[in-house]
């Protein structure tokens, strides 16, 4: 992952991490399948458009058939992994029960699994979702079972096992009978029966049954309280016999369960092949289906992939699906954006607030989550494969580093890797120094970006420094921002000073931006919302007032 | 009535049976409980809150009883532990989380044969195992539990609890009787009287914080409001959290109630009639009437307490003796009857009858 991923934090940041846990594969066979997984490079567009292919299937699969798809989920969900018992069996080791129960469950719910897939045929499963037939391992282990899947060493096993479990039942029946015919001669003398671990107290009082008791051959006095006596009933000569004949039987039955598992164990392993083959095929059926749910969940889309060797990527109504549900959760409007990036850089320019950074977000998310096989959070996406994407976050965060030496540090990854083809998105460079010099550094890396010899990345840059778009020749993307007829909320009436926190402020802001992009010529001035911006998040009036005086003082000199 | 009667009649499909110390009968308890149930025509389920340590008995060298699932039972025990036993199964679940000794084996018992239960120790896969059971077939589970694996009793898990406590906690039987009064106390700790305050309680209980619920103007109809502290604990936080009770009725803790907090809690100058509020009497880590009014979100449901009169130190004691001891201790001390019996002699309290020989 590190190494499409370039710099620490873009599989976080652009919100690859939060989406990759929202595909929640039922077993862990399916679990097993997404930790293998692995993006898609350039070179590989084939593979991806079938693998495509296959999640449109999944997802036709739950529109058409819910109630297979649930029957299916359930089967999905009671798997267990089959892997520890596969390597018992490639050692050539003997399974205990619970390992051959686990062989047998695995065959249980191939067959199940076999069933739902034939009954939807036309869906037209992929093949490596298909397990096996294992059906001569399951009559193998479940002998003339046909409900749930459950494992015993019964008799049917072995005809010497069944042999030796009767004799020693047989002797096991006639010692309690001997020790019953014991404890009816104590209950004759004594007139009570022994009760539970055979034992019988004898209160000290009853001194003349005391005295029986110790003299009767079938008792022994095991201890003496303050007020009773306690005997035991001792074991007859014959009793003594059985149970010594009772041991001697069960060894042998423990050795012939021991022979029953070895042998089930090694008539497993010629069918290894194909058990291992059902684990990965259920296995990657979970993860199929798991990343269906997600793209009915989403709304998603798959994109379309585009062998041409020049990067590319359009985006129509994208969305970031961690931004969305934030939104609603405080019932606002999301507003997709839409994005054609069709040469090398592209600065994207706007007010605050304006959601650039949530734009670069999404155009990281989409891609990489395009290179993963998996659907992408948009109406449509056509793009081409990279080797590498990198976001640089607005806080890079690094101890003993200030925001803009962690900014440079970081930047070397993709400045080094400028030669593969990488999806480069750059958040504000240089706004933690001083602005002349910020805004020189960011039109040079991104001048170094654009040169033909290092041409191959796409790179997205954010930034509020005025006149970057001429300084680079690059297209030039804008935030729509405000309307100008919308009319921020000053003086009289509802406006940002009556709430102290900034909330009103803020829901006016977010009702009143509009989010979308638009292409824009590279001279387009740089929205100048700053102050309207501090003013509607409820900043003191007065300190509004002075900076708009010096803000107007700058301009005129 | 016998012990098997007095949880028939009760009703519960969750029975942990809980041990005050070692030797105290726990697993004879068991077994016996489960003969006399199946005798009665339910099918037993057996978990264990943990493993029940050493096989062997540490003291005597002699081997442990064992519990014996009788046939046609239900057990959830750890693969790691099934290796002789385990043809005497048939395993119907292999639970795909790992626990210390394997994974969790579930099956059904063809012939009775001792078995060693290991089981989870959280109280939620407790009861996610009690419940399997119970969909499986068994009417009622036994959860094997002890004063250090506690989470078995929580009411959280179990619908009952047995305490099980005998000579080898002391030799005096009645230390015994008083220890186990102090217990019975503990987990017959009611719920609030007032809706209100249950329910504010139970917020913050959920939210796990520590909270003050103070009482609003006196009336016909007391209010109460809650002030959430910035506490997810009083361990180790005691004089803090005393510190700002204020005038608070209440204070509602989320995790464990120490002996220490109860203790100041009594004898706090500035507080005088706080009552504590305790998620249930397994976070209840004190034996006894602190001094302090206490209560519980989830009252347990103790019904019934065993005594086993022979300690591994030889010690023999009257079983009619320590069953009255107990029986009086625990009812002058809470003032509820419980039944105590000795399920080896058959001895147990007034208004039992006794199923086994006695002279």
């Amino acid at each position: 992952m590190s190494r499409f991923f370039a710099g620490e934090s873009t599989a976080q940041s652009t919100g690859f991490e939060a989406a990759w846990e929202e595909i929640r594969p039922k077993s862990s066979l399916g679990r097993r399948v997404k930790a293998k997984e692995r993006p898609r490079l350039p070179g590989e567009e084939a593979a991806l458009k079938e693998e495509f292919h296959q999640l449109l299937k999944a997802v036709s699969f739950y529109e058409k058939y819910p109630e297979a798809a649930s029957k299916l989920e359930e089967t999905l969900e009671s798997l267990k992994d089959p892997f520890h018992v596969i390597t018992l069996l490639e050692d050539k080791k003997t399974l205990t029960p619970a390992e051959l129960f686990v062989v047998a469950h695995l065959a249980f719910s191939s067959g199940k699994v076999r069933a739902v897939l034939r009954e939807t045929k036309d869906v037209g499963w992929p093949g490596e979702v298909t397990p096996p037939s294992l059906s001569s391992i399951l009559k193998r282990l479940l002998p003339g079972t046909s409900g749930q899947p459950t494992f015993y060493i019964g008799d049917s096993f072995s005809p010497e096992l069944e042999k030796v479990r009767a004799e020693r039942k047989d002797r096991e029946r006639k010692w309690r009978e001997e020790m019953a015919k014991e404890a009816l001669a104590v209950e004759a003398l004594l007139s009570r029966r022994p009760g539970l671990r055979e034992e019988i107290a004898i209160r000290k009082t009853d001194s003349e049954l005391v005295r029986k008791a110790r003299l009767m051959p079938e008792l022994a006095e095991t201890r003496e309280t303050l007020t009773h006596v306690h005997f035991r009933l001792k074991a007859t000569r014959e009793a003594v016999r059985l149970e010594r004949e009772i041991n001697r039987l069960r060894q042998k039955e423990v050795s012939l369960e021991e022979e029953v598992l070895s042998s089930l164990s090694r008539e497993l392993v010629p069918n290894l092949g194909d058990i291992t083959r059902a684990a990965w095929a259920l296995g990657k059926l979970d993860y199929l289906l798991a990343k269906a749910r997600l793209y009915r969940s989403w709304g998603a889309s798959v994109p379309e992939i585009l062998d041409s060797s020049a990067p590319q990527v359009v985006l129509t109504g994208a969305f970031h699906p961690g931004v969305r549900k934030q939104v609603r959760e405080r019932g606002g409007r999301y507003q997709p954006i839409s994005i054609e990036l069709d040469s090398t850089v592209a600065v994207i320019t706007g007010p605050n607030m304006g959601g650039k950074t949530v734009a670069l977000a999404t155009i990281g998310l989409c891609v990489s989550l395009a290179q993963w096989a998996l659907p992408v959070p948009c109406e449509k996406m056509s793009f081409t494969l990279y080797d590498f994407i990198y976001f640089q976050p607005q806080s890079p965060g690094k101890p003993g580093l200030s925001s803009f030496a962690a900014e440079v540090v970081s930047l070397k990854e993709p400045l080094s890797r400028s030669g593969q083809k990488g999806l480069v998105l750059l958040d504000e460079i240089g706004r933690g120094t001083n602005p002349s010099q910020g805004l020189a550094l960011y039109a040079a890396v991104l001048q170094y970006f654009k040169e033909e010899k290092n041409g191959r990345c796409t790179v997205v840059a954010t930034t509020h420094f005025h006149g970057l778009p001429d300084l680079t020749g690059v297209s030039h993307w804008q935030v729509t921002g405000l309307c100008p007829s919308c009319k921020a909320p000053v003086g009289n009436g509802p406006d940002a000073d009556s709430s102290k926190d900034g909330s009103y402020g803020l829901n006016w802001l977010y009702d009143h931006m509009d989010y979308s992009l638009q292409r824009v010529g590279p001279d387009a001035k740089t929205p100048q919302d700053a102050l309207l911006v501090a003013r509607l998040l409820g900043l003191d009036k007065e300190i509004i007032k002075r900076a708009e005086k010096i803000f107007l003082n700058q301009n005129v000199s | 009535m016998s012990l098997a009667e007095v949880v028939i009649a009760k009703g519960v499909r969750s029975l942990a049976v809980v041990g005050t110390a070692k030797n105290v009968g726990k697993t004879v308890t068991m077994n016996y409980l489960a003969a006399e149930l199946s005798a009665r025509g339910l099918t037993v389920g057996f978990i264990s809150s943990g493993r029940d340590g050493e096989t062997i008995d540490s003291f005597t060298g002699e081997p442990k009883p064992s519990v014996v699932p009788p046939e046609g039972s239900w057990v959830a025990t750890a693969e790691g532990v099934l290796v002789d036993t385990g043809a005497s199964l048939e395993i119907v679940d292999v639970q795909e989380r790992p626990g210390l000794l394997g994974r969790l084996v579930l099956g059904r018992v063809i012939e009775p044969s001792p078995i060693e239960l290991v089981g989870p120790t959280g109280a939620k896969e407790l009861k996610a195992v009690a419940a399997s059971l119970l969909l499986y077939g068994a009417d009622i589970v036994l959860v094997d539990g002890a004063l250090d694996r506690i989470a078995a009793a929580s009411p959280l898990v179990t619908e009952g609890l047995i305490l099980a406590t005998g000579a080898s906690a002391h030799d005096n039987p009645r230390t015994i009787a008083q220890e186990t009064a102090a217990l019975a106390w503990t987990w017959l700790r009611p719920i609030p009287p007032d809706p209100k305050v249950v329910e504010l309680a139970g917020e913050a209980v959920k939210k796990g914080r520590v909270a003050f619920l103070d009482r609003g103007p006196s009336g016909p109809h007391p209010t109460y409001s809650a002030r959430v502290s910035r506490y997810g604990t009083v361990l180790g936080m005691e004089e803090q959290v005393l510190a700002e009770a204020g005038n608070a009725a209440y204070v509602a803790i989320p995790g464990a109630v120490t002996s220490k907090f109860l203790s100041l809690a009594s004898s706090w100058p500035e507080q005088k009639g706080l009552a504590v509020i305790a998620r249930d009497a397994a976070s209840v880590f004190s034996r006894g009437d602190p001094g302090v009014p206490l209560y519980v979100l989830h009252s347990a449901n103790l019904l019934a307490i065993t005594v086993n009169p022979v300690s591994y130190r030889g010690i023999s004691l009257d079983p009619k003796q320590l069953v009255m001891s107990v029986h009086r201790a625990v009812l002058k001390t809470v003032g509820t009857d419980i039944p105590v019996f000795d399920v080896v002699s058959g001895i147990r309290s007034p208004k039992g009858e006794s199923s086994l020989a006695m002279g």
